[in-house]
């Protein structure tokens, strides 16, 4: 692993068991062999239809779900099985960024009080200290001045605002990667662009390395470098945003930019081109690839034997039959 | 073209405890026959406010409820709500909720929901006549008759979103009100409804109000497009002459702040927050955030007046009025 990498996933797989009654279980494969490399600083986006399995990869990578299978190795340190201790560091090494930060705050406690918590969790005894770190985080997040927001309980604040509370708990530990699950998606368009470039000004500037999911595929070049296209539980292309918008190569990133529309009034005038059905069951994911029954493509072996991710060029890797030549 | 329907000074005002809250504040529009209207706004500025009160169907809180809504030159207003249930309701204008398709009843069969809202509107109908209607209308969206026979958690968000659609359109209406009908779904599913949204009006001739937070999205329908902000409308035109050259800097910081998948610029947010319709400020509603407010906007409210053009409310236009 080279030290550029901060997150080496390998082979992830995440099963849910679904008990039944007097039978063997069955599982739900949420993800179900996933492979990439999270670079130090870098922002990746991941994006796929809802229930192809960001959340649970991105809390898998966070370790607050149980990998079922595979390995992550964050920053050289073999992380998939920390317990204790050990995982405590970790909890603070990376952070998450929920959708709706407004069910994930305490109504009661003002803002001092919400960032306070987690520094009192992770033994910042000295209150001066705390204060700083509180002041540092709502100067970096600019909810400005200061003395205005401090006091304020959650309700107060205006979404916008609200997520970059959100952003300032994430901060106030001062890690280093951030998976931030669909921060923008609540807001109007009007205030996703500010949060989404603030969250690129302290990737910058912090060198914070982000997992940035998202099914919202117009705004990724706006915050990400890299972008990983999931299907099924599986990621399918990956590569940089602009070669992965311009020249995709899974017939599924075809499917999914085709069906979104920039602002133009011809718009109306045309019918998009658009794949019929609706994504799998993640209990019993077709035979081959799983992408075959809406695949405007498919061939004989695609109903038959799973591709594997295979780099076309360099650093811009698909797993489709079409792209391996025999 | 002719109009289908014309709003004039609409209000609907809720009460609350923190006082009056004034989410549609005088606005006036035309639709007008086989057109699509979209109407635009941040979210809270009175986008699904104004779609129950042209359907009175109105929450209890009411404060003030008034304007004039003609359909086909009649003025519904005026009617009684037992005129209006029989004769327009659903048959002239009907209606997709907001997030109506997490509320279909779980008990009961697709089938039976569509035929039961049926025989509420026609009591003539047989139930099985009904039940036969209710299939025919799963046809119309593309939906297999088997589906009538399933139970809500039985569908994906899609096919949902496709019997929610089935039921606005089973008295055949001629002017359906689409509130946010995508904005639940995944972007292909988005894409597959927004397509047959498109045929079905060109089938059938529909008109739509199309309520959206969405303009890329809007921009998949809309003929005209109604900007809203705080209650009010600050602007409305054709969606070439909205989406190329907006003339109120709120529509000009709306389009601004929209990602493009295909093409590159560098994108707008407006900073601050959307006003308190309990206490809305004085002049101008978006005078706080507006990078141009002058004294005038501080203290009068600018009128919604013909520009070249489309109409626009704003100080800014002042000398452009064509009137
Ligand atoms: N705890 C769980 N038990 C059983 N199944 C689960 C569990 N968590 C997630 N799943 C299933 O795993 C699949 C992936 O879910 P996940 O939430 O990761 O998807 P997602 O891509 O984040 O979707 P969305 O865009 O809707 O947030 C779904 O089919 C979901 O129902
Ligand atoms: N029954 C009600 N009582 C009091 N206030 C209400 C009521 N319904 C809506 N409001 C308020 O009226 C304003 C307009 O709400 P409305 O739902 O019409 O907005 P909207 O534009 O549809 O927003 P969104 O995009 O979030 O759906 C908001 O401030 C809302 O909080
Ligand atoms: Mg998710
Ligand atoms: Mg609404």
């Amino acid at each position: 692993m080279s030290n550029k990498t901060i997150l080496q996933v390998e082979n992830l797989k995440v099963w849910f068991p679904i008990k039944r009654l007097f039978k063997t279980p069955l599982y739900a494969k949420a993800v179900d062999g996933v492979s990439f490399n999270l670079l130090k600083g870098e922002s990746l986006a991941l994006v796929g239809e809802s229930g192809c399995g960001k959340t649970t990869l991105g809390k898998t990578c966070l370790r607050l779900i149980e990998p079922t299978f595979g390995r992550l190795i964050y920053d050289g340190r073999d992380i998939t099985h920390l317990s204790g201790k050990d995982l405590k560091w970790y909890r603070r090494e990376a952070q998450m960024i929920y959708q709706d930060p407004f069910s994930s705050f305490n109504p009661f406690f003002p803002v001092r009080r919400i960032l306070e918590e987690p520094l009192i969790v992770n033994g910042v005894k000295s209150k001066e200290e705390r204060i700083n770190r509180i002041q540092e985080a709502l100067q970096e997040v600019k909810l400005l001045p200061i003395e205005d927001f401090i006091n304020k309980f959650p309700h107060m604040l205006s979404g916008g605002q609200r997520q970059r509370l959100a952003i300032a708990r994430a901060l106030i530990l001062r890690p280093k990667f951030i998976v931030a699950d669909e921060p923008v998606s609540m807001l109007d368009a009007s205030v996703r662009v500010e949060i989404l470039y603030l969250l690129k000004e302290l990737q910058i500037s912090q060198g914070i390395s982000f997992l940035y999911i998202t099914h919202d595929i117009a705004t990724v070049k706006y915050f990400s470098d890299r972008m990983a296209v999931m299907y099924s539980g599986k990621i399918v292309e990956l590569g940089e945003i602009r070669k992965v918008i311009t020249s995709h190569l899974h017939p599924y990133t075809e499917a999914l930019i085709e069906a979104i529309p920039d602002p133009d009034p011809n718009n109306r005038n045309v019918e998009r081109k658009v794949i019929p059905g609706e994504p799998q069951n993640p209990v019993a994911w077709p035979p081959g690839c799983r992408f075959h029954p809406r695949c405007p493509y498919a061939m004989d072996i695609c109903r038959v034997e799973e591709p594997p991710m295979n780099e076309v060029e360099s650093g811009h890797q698909v797993a489709c039959w079409l792209r391996i030549k025999k | 073209m002719s109009e289908i329907l014309q709003v004039k000074n609409l209000k609907l005002y809720y009460s609350t405890k923190k006082g009056v809250v004034k989410a549609v504040d005088n606005i006036s529009f035309a639709l007008n026959k086989g057109e699509t209207l979209a109407v635009v706004g941040e979210s809270g500025c009175g986008k699904s406010s104004m779609a129950i009160a042209l359907m009175r169907l109105l929450p209890r809180n009411v404060n003030t409820y008034q304007g004039s809504i003609i359909v086909d030159n009649e003025d519904i207003s005026k009617l009684d709500e037992k005129t209006l249930r029989e004769r327009i309701l659903w048959r002239k204008i009907s209606m997709v909720f907001q997030g109506a398709m997490n509320s279909l009843n779980p008990v009961l069969k697709i089938g039976f929901q569509i035929a039961e809202a049926l025989l509420e509107h026609d009591k003539r109908l047989s139930k099985k006549e009904a039940l036969a209607i209710a299939k025919k209308s799963l046809e119309l969206v593309r939906l297999p008759e088997f589906i009538a026979d399933r139970y809500p958690h039985e569908l994906s968000g899609g096919m949902k979103q496709r019997v929610v659609i089935a039921m606005a359109l089973v008295l055949n209406p001629q002017i359906v009100i689409l509130d946010e009908p995508t904005s639940a779904l995944d972007v292909i599913t988005q894409a597959n409804i927004i397509n047959l949204l498109k045929r079905l009006k060109n089938e059938k001739g529909l008109s739509y109000i199309f309520i959206t937070h969405d303009l890329a999205v809007a921009s998949e329908l809309a003929d005209r497009v109604v900007v809203m902000y705080g209650g009010k409308i600050v602007e409305y035109g054709n969606a070439e002459q909205i989406y190329a050259t907006p003339k109120h800097p709120y529509t000009q910081k709306l389009i601004a702040s929209i990602p493009t998948l295909r093409s590159d610029k560098t994108l707008e947010f407006i900073p601050g927050a959307p006003p308190d319709l309990i206490d809305p400020p004085p002049g101008c509603r978006f005078h706080p955030r507006c990078p141009y407010a002058m004294d005038i906007c501080r203290v009068e409210e600018p009128p919604l007046l013909t520009a070249s053009n489309g109409k626009v409310a704003c100080w800014l236009y002042k000398g452009d009025i064509v009137e």
